[in-house]
């Protein structure tokens, strides 16, 4: 009988869903939103043509125009060597996508073990906090000659700043979000006779998880920020490195590519990381659409 | 976790001034500052003697004793202090720019919808593209380098400015606009009195951030494109293989960035004392 209730409650929230969803998208259209962001991209690419490829006005007769990039992106034979039909462009992407990865995921490890570690234990937190506190407000550009100093080779450098930029980020929200968790249920967890290992993965873990994920966010758009800046002073390839070539070169509109490319790939990480915090914390939108 | 201090001296100790920095003192020379002492001490010692000792990578660097030798040379040169004063420079007009813009645009856009929907996805094809990578195309925009610093400088700090403001001025409770609606408020007011005070908190949390990637952003700039400023003679001191002075230069950047955080949150205190910092 309650899974029959089950059966049918779960069948009416699909329907509804399925009619909400049609409903929405009617009710969208109507309303005056998507003309107006679609207005918004029209002013913004029209502007661009206008200003750079038409009127050349002051100095925007500098920067590549719109036609012109767009032509040289889809070109099988692009002038400068770079397009959607080259393994260069490809190879230029891999590399960055491989660094600000590999990157992400050791600061992801190590950024969250260490600020569980510190929510979780008064000495390792007395040991750790002032140092953290010492070396944060240096930003992240300025290690760039200690990086090249201390890590040997030139990949090393660049994935070691990518991920300092993360990790530093990563261990504050964790550490925050293990301070946020409410005292009570410590102490609920330790009435019912929980182990401190258990208390460790049912309450520090899943309490600090929405902070966590959060920090990850704002780390993936330090990954991508400290890997371009990097990419330009120390490397030999990526998106970063030929950004500061093409400028070098003259070659604007390849510029223009790799800025897209690089705002492109930038979009798709963050919507990939906050896809998975969603699907990790399916659990607190229930709680939240049941309270 | 919270920290559950004992109460003791909560009562006339702690009213007065004297009082209340004892009572820190004495409640900070715990347990805390005894481990910050131990780890601190033992990583300089370890970086002062990693030469002798033979560690990796560290031994690398010039112990802390060269690093102080150079930092008293550095400090009395006027190329430094030059280095201060144009960085700041760069920084407090980027970053008064982007507040300039940015906060009547973030406002406009949260009160206004028509205006949210057309230039809210300006915003999102712009914003993922990292303000480094603008530093090119700055250079070739504005006719002076000065200019193009200072336009990563904004660039920098501005979106997250944006971002901060639109998300504070249209989180704001729906009942305070009902409520004064109905007490008769005029559009003028609402704004003045409800919207406004209701998203500063934010603002100052959009310009607490804001501040360290201008911090950010004045470096790389300076490093890349500059001829002048910390950032520059940090890059400086690398390219001439002046390590300790690269370290000074560090630290100092570590600190301007530090006060100018600081100034923020005191800013923030000021402009809305209701609202608790961390």
């Amino acid at each position: 009988m309650a899974q029959l209730v089950v059966a049918v409650s779960k069948a009416e929230i699909a329907i509804g869903a399925k009619v909400s969803r049609t409903v929405r998208v009617r009710r969208m259209l109507r309303s005056s939103r998507p003309y107006l962001m679609l207005l918004g991209v029209v002013v913004f690419f029209a502007s661009w043509y206008l200003f750079v490829d038409v009127f050349k006005v002051w100095r925007f007769k500098e920067l590549p125009g719109l036609v012109p990039s767009i032509k040289e992106w889809v070109n099988p034979n692009p002038v400068y060597g770079v397009s959607l039909f080259t393994a260069e462009y490809y190879g230029h992407i891999w590399a960055s996508v491989y660094r600000v990865m590999s990157a992400f995921i050791l600061a992801t490890v190590l950024g969250i073990s260490v600020g569980i570690l510190m929510g979780w234990s008064r000495i390792f937190y007395g040991l750790t906090f002032p140092i953290l506190e010492i070396l944060r407000p240096i930003p992240i550009l300025a290690w760039i000659p200690l990086a090249i100093l201390l890590l040997p080779g030139r990949e090393l450098p660049i994935i070691g700043l990518t991920f300092l930029a993360a990790f530093f980020v990563t261990i504050l929200n964790t550490l925050l979000g293990v301070k946020s968790i409410d005292e009570v249920f410590f102490r609920a967890a330790r009435s019912l006779g929980f182990s401190e290992k258990a208390i460790l993965f049912h309450v520090v873990v899943p309490g600090a998880m929405p902070y966590i994920f959060v920090g990850l966010q704002i780390a993936m758009g330090a990954c991508w920020f400290s890997l371009v800046a990097s990419e330009i002073v120390s490397g030999q390839a990526g998106l970063g490195y030929k950004v500061w070539e093409t400028y070098y070169y003259v070659q604007f509109e390849t510029m223009v590519i790799v800025m897209s490319t690089l705002g492109l790939l930038g979009y798709l990480s963050s919507a990939l990381v906050r896809m998975l915090g969603n699907r990790l914390m399916r659990w607190r939108a229930r709680i939240l659409a049941g309270a | 976790m919270a920290d559950i201090s004992p109460s003791l001296g909560s009562g006339s100790a702690r009213r007065t001034i004297l009082g209340r920095a004892m009572f820190a003192i004495a409640s900070r020379l715990n347990l805390n500052f005894f481990l910050g002492v131990l780890s601190i001490g033992t990583i300089g010692l370890l970086w002062e003697y990693a030469r002798p000792l033979g560690l990796p990578l560290i031994s690398n660097l010039p112990p802390p004793s060269e690093v102080v030798h150079a930092s008293r040379r550095l400090l009395l040169s006027n190329l430094y202090w030059d280095g201060w004063a144009l960085s700041l420079r760069r920084i407090t007009l980027g970053f008064l720019i982007a507040q300039l813009v940015g906060i009547p645009v973030g406002l406009l856009m949260a009160m206004h919808r028509a205006s949210f929907n057309t230039i809210f996805p300006i915003v999102e094809i712009l914003r993922p593209i990292p303000p480094v990578a603008w530093i090119p195309v700055s250079i070739i925009f504005w006719p002076t380098r000065e200019l193009s610093v200072l336009f990563i400088v904004f660039l920098g700090a501005f979106w997250i400015v944006l971002l901060n403001t639109i998300g504070g001025a249209s989180n704001i409770d729906p009942n305070y606009k009902r409520a004064a609606i109905s007490l008769g408020s005029t559009r003028r007011d609402l704004f003045w009195r409800i919207i406004l005070p209701a998203t500063v908190p934010s603002i100052v949390t959009g310009m607490s951030v804001g501040i360290g990637i201008a911090w950010e952003m004045v470096i790389a700039a300076e490093m890349v494109a500059g001829r002048t400023g910390l950032g520059y003679l940090l890059w400086q001191s690398f390219e001439i293989n002046a390590i300790a002075q690269c370290i000074v230069c560090m630290i100092s950047i570590g600190i301007a960035g530090y006060v100018s955080s600081e100034i923020i949150r005191l800013f923030g205190s000021f402009v809305a004392p209701w609202q608790r910092q961390r």
